[in-house]
């Protein structure tokens, strides 16, 4: 029987969501090297915790990179 | 990072700031859009995420939908762009995870400026789907086969006609 559980389905899809946010703020960027910065921040954040199993954990996690995102997003409207 | 973003507001004046003007090295500002705005007309309150409008007399075409998708796919950096073909599956033969194929779409979004959902980009399988889907979005179906209709509609009603005959 396979470990992985419907709601582990869900919490999978809301951390690809999350990354897909952050993949399109970044692109809204215009400087390149600011752009690669949060883009190695975004992979090694999610690379490094791909192998959590825990449910509440990774919601955790997806919490802590939506506060993230949304920092960068404030940062953004601030400088433009 | 913020504490940056707090420099430059102390710096400035004023919170309107243009686009495109002298601005310090680790600035951020937002991409210029196909539309031209007239800075004089601008609002203080300016909206910060403008929306953009694609111009109409885009005229999209297969080769342009496909060298355009095979440019983004050679620009990222975990492809190997020598490896890179029509039919070169993204996980099996490139090596690519979900996380970079939801990057993939991100550029691919910032390039064609439109928005592919997560329910689109999980059936991308190879660059070939992609094009597809892009054409099927665009409605562009040139280097579709037409079907001829009348030929065979002919040959039905003909096989119809005569199995009704010899019933």
């Amino acid at each position: 029987m396979n470990q992985f559980s419907l709601k582990h389905f869900i919490v999978r899809s809301q951390a690809l969501a999350l990354y897909r946010d952050i993949m399109r703020t970044m692109m809204k960027i215009e400087d390149q090297d600011y752009r690669k910065e949060i883009r190695e921040w975004a992979r090694s954040e999610f690379h490094r915790n791909r192998t959590l199993r825990d449910l509440g954990e990774i919601r955790t996690q997806v919490a802590l990179g939506r506060r993230s995102l949304n920092e960068l997003k404030l940062a953004m409207r601030m400088a433009s | 990072m913020l504490s940056s973003t707090f420099r430059l507001l102390t710096r400035t004046s004023s919170f309107i700031r243009p686009v495109i003007g002298s601005l310090p090295r680790r600035s951020l500002f937002l991409k210029p859009t196909l539309v031209s705005f007239n800075e004089k007309h601008r609002q203080p309150s300016m909206i910060i995420n403008h929306i953009p409008v694609r111009q109409s007399h885009v005229h999209y075409t297969y080769p342009m939908i496909e060298s355009r998708v095979m440019l983004v796919l050679r620009l990222f950096d975990k492809i190997d762009g020598n490896a890179l073909q029509l039919d070169s599956k993204f996980a099996q033969d490139l090596g690519l995870d979900s996380l970079d194929i939801v990057e993939i779409t991100a550029a691919l979004e910032d390039e064609f400026w439109t928005e592919i959902p997560d329910v689109d980009s999980d059936h991308f399988v190879t660059p070939r789907h992609i094009i597809q889907y892009l054409c099927d979005k665009y409605d562009v179906y040139e280097h579709v086969e037409p079907v001829s209709a009348g030929k065979e509609y002919m040959e039905e009603a003909k096989a119809a006609a005569e199995r009704a005959h010899h019933h």
